[in-house]
This record gives structure tokens, sequence and C-alpha cells, in this order.
């Protein structure tokens, strides 16, 4: 069955009553979805409890939900508007570094040679404000724009955020990769 | 835009899966199972809650009430017949004694052909009923019977010039095709209070089912007053004229004290436009009141109680002694509104206007002496439907994501009249509390 008529079918039954339907759409997304959690918040715990508040929205919004749009795509974006609120619920992108930051060519990264969870790891180390422009930037493809408003910050500091992310994002993986050499020799 | 190096990144960290815990399922069914039963409770006490108000309002409110006549009314009527002048049937049958009589007295003394038809309709009407009008003693209730005659039927014309109005009018003391004798002054003719319809309320432009309960106070004739908001506040409906010789037969002594009404609407809204709402209900309107009577009819040998507001049909009997009645007028009502958002914070503000149609389903009167009778809306010279139009300030609060209340006062004015003879608008004031649900 293909994914999308998967989904459809599966949307349908939760919106009849179906409980067997909703363990299944979470059996179905969960992994997914707690991967993208992790990315925002600092740990796992962290994210599980993100991820429990978003199931319920999601399970309490699906009659609304749009069923030309992708399920996935909708409930991905559940999960990301719940790890922002719950940063700025609790504070941390109360405060944004707004220091310069010099305009440099990056290179091209060799990300190839690093696993997912060094890459994961190298993400937690930025600063809050950093990491979330950085991950609605590079990885779920928003623009700067966009940014802005989710973030509730000016479309400035989102450029500003990001541009700073992939300079300290850039020291890390050199500086991971110096490491790697010299262990190789 | 993205380029090569978000396009690394993407390709790096996209399909990603971590295993959840185990219990972390288990903790959203509990969650979710709890959200439910909260709803329900909510639901609950939502309900409860507007059954409170039911009750409540009427008691808090004291100006939600109709009233048939006003203490001074009767003070005047009672001045005036006292004051007199019987015009016996030889009177009336001269011209212009009786042309004198009255058109010394009003302006709105009717034209010479019109009182010719009425006094004789009249004479016919009571000639007619002479055997059906009787009066009972106050002791025993025992009916003893008492013939009316023509030559000592009397009608005041003179003494105020409100009582020639009741004189002159033909409505006032009109006979339909039916044969039944109208008694009704009609400055005063009806000042019944209909309530409106539901309130509106406006969230997130989403549609929602809307539950209403709203109280008022206000008139059903805008010839009871001065118009706009003066009829608010216009004399009520007296009852005056049922004097078919106040000394050989018997007087009207009727009237009505101040009742409650209340409203129980529902609808739903759905929005239009970028900031418009759309809201269309149905709701039950009811009016009580208790009233004094003097008069029965007799139903083919059942007693039924006659209310301040009901015509005196042959067959009426007047009593020496009043009894209680109470007295139930019951509406549909079916309103279509417009509403605008003022403010659209936390707590929003929104004016609305539309149209209401009315229909009377009911007008029943009771007596625990006497059995119960229902009038139809056209032997009251009702018009079973009219329409009015509304305008309305509503403020609400959301309780929850899906619950909120709102609190909403309206006044209403009739567009067609109640009667048939296209004299009366009713128009009324009110206030109301509104329930909404919003539709996921």
């Amino acid at each position: 069955m293909p994914a999308n008529l998967y989904e459809s079918n599966l949307i349908q039954r939760c919106c009849d009553g179906d409980r067997t339907a909703y363990r299944e759409l979470y059996d179905y997304t969960a992994g997914e979805l707690l991967a993208i959690a992790i990315r925002y918040m600092r740990s796992k715990q962290e994210a599980e409890d993100v991820l429990q508040e978003a199931y319920i929205k999601i399970f309490k919004n699906l009659a609304s939900f749009n069923r030309q749009a992708s399920v996935k795509t909708w409930m991905i974006r559940i999960v990301i508007n719940t790890s922002l609120n719950t940063l700025r619920k609790d504070q941390h992108v109360s405060s944004w570094d707004l220091s310069i930051v010099e305009d440099k060519e990056f290179n091209e990264l060799p990300l190839d040679q690093f696993e997912y969870s060094e890459l994961l790891g190298f993400i937690h180390q930025l600063p809050v404000g950093c990491k979330s422009v950085f991950n609605l930037y590079a990885i779920e493809g928003y623009n700067h724009k966009e940014i802005a408003g989710m973030l509730e910050i000016s479309e400035g500091t989102s450029k500003s955020q990001y541009h700073r992310a992939k300079m300290l994002l850039q020291e890390m993986i050199i500086s991971s990769e110096e490491k790697l050499k010299t262990k190789v020799i | 835009m993205s380029g090569k190096y978000e396009k690394q990144w993407k390709d790096a960290m996209s399909g990603a899966s971590v295993e959840p815990s185990e219990n972390l399922w288990g903790n959203i069914a509990a969650n979710m199972d709890a959200e439910r039963g909260r709803n329900n409770w909510l639901t609950i006490l939502l309900i409860a809650a507007t059954v409170t108000v039911a009750f409540a309002f009427p008691l808090t409110v004291g100006n939600s009430s109709f009233e048939a006549r006003p203490d001074e009314y009767n003070e005047l009527v009672q001045s005036s017949i006292d004051d007199n002048t019987t015009v016996d049937n030889a009177s009336i049958e001269d011209q212009n004694t009786i042309d004198k009589s009255i058109t010394d007295e009003t302006e709105f003394v009717a034209n010479q052909s019109d009182k010719e038809n009425l006094l004789a309709q009249n004479n016919t009407e009571i000639s007619d009923t002479d055997q059906d009008i009787r009066i009972i003693t106050s002791n025993d209730k025992k009916l003893t019977e008492r013939t009316a005659e023509l030559n000592t039927n009397s009608i005041a014309v003179t003494g105020s010039n409100d009582i020639s109005v009741l004189a002159a009018d033909p409505y006032g003391l009109g006979l339909d095709d039916s044969g039944v004798l109208y008694a009704l002054e009609p400055d005063a003719l009806e000042n019944h209070y209909l309530l409106p319809f539901y309130l509106s309320q406006p969230h997130e432009m989403e549609r929602e089912l809307l539950a209403s309960l709203n109280m008022g106070r206000g008139s059903a004739s805008s010839a009871g007053g001065s118009s706009g908001i003066g009829n608010l506040f216009a004399s009520d409906r007296y009852e005056a004229l049922a004097d078919f010789g106040s000394n050989k037969i018997s007087t009207d002594d009727r009237y009505e004290n101040k009742g409650i009404t209340s409203y129980l609407g529902a609808g739903i809204e759905v929005p239009f436009g970028e900031k418009l709402a759309l809201l269309a209900g149905v709701g039950y309107l009811a009016q009580k009141a208790t009233g004094m009577s003097n008069i029965v009819v007799d139903d083919g040998g059942e007693y039924k109680p006659v209310s301040a507001y009901d015509p005196i049909e042959p067959g009426a009997v007047f009593l020496s002694d009043s009894y209680e009645y109470s007295v139930l007028n019951s509406f549909l009502n079916i309103p279509i509104t417009v509403k605008y958002p003022f403010i659209n914070k936390k707590v929003k503000l929104r004016g609305g206007i539309g149209l209401s149609t009315d229909i009377m389903v009911g007008h029943k009167v009771s007596s625990s002496e006497y059995s119960s009778a229902s009038y139809q809306p056209k032997a009251m010279e009702y018009k079973p439907v009219v329409f009015s139009g509304l305008a309305n300030l509503d403020v609400r609060y959301d309780l929850s994501e899906s619950y909120g209340v709102a609190f909403e006062m309206g006044y209403r004015k009739g567009l067609t009249s109640i009667d048939e003879s296209q004299q009366y608008y009713p128009s009324s004031f009110t206030a109301g509390l509104v329930l909404f649900y919003k539709i996921r």
C-alpha cells in the first residue's frame, strides 16, 4: 500500500474513533519525530516530554487535519512548534547573542566521515538560540522570515544566529577531524 | 535560500529515527484518557451551569417581566366609570347626542359611519348573548342567571379622553366574523415581552455550536408609548372595556401581574469573509404571569378561565368574585445574525445585526378553580408569525480551547406588526448568557 494511502486510511480510522489506530500512528511516526525533537532539546528525556505533549495535540486535532497534505509534515511541524514553545517557556531562548559575526566562507564539510550521533553531538553543543535557527534553516528548510516568525525574533537576528552556528560547527568539525587524523597517524 | 552546505546537513540528519522509551506511549494514552475525562466533566459542569442560570437569572434580573395593566390606569377606569354618563338605548339611537358626547372628548373619535356600525353591532351582540350572561354569587359560587336588558345597557362616553377612545374605537368594541366581542383598548393592546434570540460568539473564525439563555423586558406594542428606546418603558397593556353596563350586568375586573420571561436557544456560527460571522439558530421563548379575573367562559358546560388579554366571547360568565389564574405564552424564534468583532483579544467584544422570525405556538390560561383553556392566536388578533430586527453586543471569554461563555445585551424591534390592523410593532431589550462549543 502506498505510504500516503496508508496514512490516509490510518487518519480515517483515528477519526472514526479506532483506538488501535492511534497506537498504529504512534508506532509509524514516533521514532522519526523523536529524532527531530532531540535535535532541538538538550536530552532524550526532554525530547520525550515534548513528544508526549505533541502527540496529545496531534490526536486532538487530527479531525481538522487537511488530508491533502502529508500527515508526517503536519506532525513534524507540531513537534517543532512544541519544542520551540518548551524552550521559550524554559527561557532557553530568552536572550540572544547579537555579537557581530565575521563573514567568512565555509568550506565543504566532510560530514560523511561522522556518525549521526557525532553530528548530533555537534549540534547539541551549539547555544540554544543558534541550535534552533540552525535546525530550522539548514535541516527543516525554513527561510529566515519564517524562522523569525516562529521564534519571535527579527529576520536579521535569525541570519546572525545561523551564521554563528555555522562558524561554531565548522570549528567543531575541523577540530574533531584533526583529532581523527592524529589518531590514525 | 538553502545551498550546498545546508543540503549536506539535511542529507546527513534526515531519515534518522530514535527508539522511544517503552513508557512513552503509556503516558500519552493516560493523558488522552484524562483529557477526555476533563472534557466530560466540563460538559457536565456547563450544562449544570446553564440549568442553574436558567432558574437563577429570572430571580436576579427583576425587570425581565411583563405587566398587563398598570395601577394608574385601573384608577383611571374606575374614576371614569363612576363619573360616566349613561347612554341608554334611546340615546344611542339619537345620533346627535352621540356625536356630541364623543367628538367633544377626543381626536381619536371614529367617523360617523363607524360609530353607527359600532353601536349597532354592540346592541346586536348584547341582544344575542343576553341569555349567556350570568352572575355568580360570591358565597356559594352558584350561578344566578340574570338577563341583560338592552334598554339599560350603558357605554361610558364621557369622563375622560381615554374612555371616549374606548367607546369610539371600533377595535375596542368591535365584533369579528365569529361574533367575538372585542373589548380591547388599542393603545394598550399588548405588552408582552419577547425575549430574543440566542447569542453568538466568534472565536478564531471556526464553526461553533451555541446554546443561549436570554432574559429581558420590552413592549410588544410601539403604540403603547413613545417610539424607539422610549418604547421599552411604555405603559403596559390594560383591559378595560368589557363594561356592558356597570350597574345592570357586571364589570370586567381583570388584571395581570408582572411575570417572568425566559428564552432558551441553540444555533451554529459560520465565519465568512475575513472577520464576519453568520449565526443562525432556533429558540423557545416562554412568558408566564399570574393575574386575577372575574370572567370565565362556558365551554359546553365546563367553565374555563379568561385572562386579562383574552377576548370576551359569547358564553362569558361574570363572577362576583375574582379568581387567580396563570398565563403562559410561548413562541418559536428563528434568528439570523451577522457579527463583527470590535475587540478580538482574550476578552472579545462583538456587535451584531440580524433578523428574527417569531412564531406564536401557544397561549394557555390555567386556574386551580377552573379547567385550563388555550386560545388560538387568530382569535386574539395576533399574527401567528412576525419578523423583528435585531442589534446586539456581546462580551466573550474562552474557558478552554473548545468551550467559552459570553454575555450579550440586545435590542429587537418588530419590522412587521403583531396585529392584523398593523398598528403594533414589538420591541424588547434583553440580556443573556451564551455557551459555545467549537466544532473541530
